[in-house]
């Protein structure tokens, strides 16, 4: 099992690695963003103790699923926002969703990780080239941004989606 | 019980029966299955490079839906 560093250090270098990808292709504008150390940090360490706390909790002796780390990930990202404007006067923020689509990316990466065969990745890759997908993903970051939700409720959503790519 | 019970750490009829069930095995709280391996940074990587292009276009798709939607 691995130790406490080396899950947060992998975890801040997955959600930075998300956030540079996502830069990179144009979905977050590097030029108005910028992914916080400070806030990534905080993300990071939350997550680290709620992981604990739901392994104590369900008397999970080793490593927890890839969709439990995927929902309570999301739930610290969604808590920290640690995706920041670079212009604090930014007045075009309400439409954002820039924090909202690094976690569901980041989420789903987590989850299509392939262990053991269990996850087959081009079947992954199908689901979501669906065209109904627009749809769902449009709901979902709705829900992240402005819904009602716990961490454990968005395991859920992230289970349903590691189960159909079986 | 009588009017002139008194509430005591030591004065509690009936509470063996849970403490009991409290220390019984078999009955605890229900556990969750492992995963059976470390979830690496490279399989993460693999999967970000295999997922941002659908993930892209549906993303410019959700976003189109939300604009429409104002």
């Amino acid at each position: 099992m691995q130790t406490d560093d080396a899950i947060e250090e992998k975890r801040v270098k997955s959600i930075f690695g998300a956030f540079i990808l996502l830069a990179g292709k144009g979905y977050i504008d590097r030029n108005r963003f910028t992914l916080n150390v400070s806030l990534l940090k905080l993300t990071v360490k939350h997550y680290s103790r709620n992981l604990k706390a739901l392994k104590i909790r369900y008397g999970i002796e080793d490593n927890a699923q890839p969709q439990k780390a995927a929902g309570f990930i999301t739930a610290a990202i969604m808590k920290f926002r640690p995706v920041l404007p670079k212009n604090g006067s930014d007045g075009n923020l309400f439409h954002g969703d820039e924090n909202e689509v690094l976690a569901a990316f980041h989420g789903f990466c987590i989850c299509a990780e392939q262990i053991d065969g269990k996850i087959d990745l081009p079947q992954v890759v199908s689901l979501w080239s669906k065209p109904e997908f627009g749809e769902w993903l449009k709901n979902f970051i709705y829900l992240l941004r402005f819904g009602d939700y716990t961490a454990e409720s968005l395991v859920l959503s992230f289970d349903a989606l590691a189960r159909f790519a079986k | 019980m009588k009017k002139d019970f008194s509430l005591e750490p030591s004065n509690m009829p009936g509470v063996d029966v849970y403490i009991k069930a409290l220390k019984e095995d078999g009955t605890s709280y229900p556990n969750c299955s492992n995963h059976s391996g470390d979830l690496t940074l490279q399989g993460f990587c693999d999967a970000a490079n295999a997922l941002i292009e659908p993930f892209g276009k549906a993303l410019e798709k959700a976003r189109e839906i939300s604009s429409a939607n104002r």
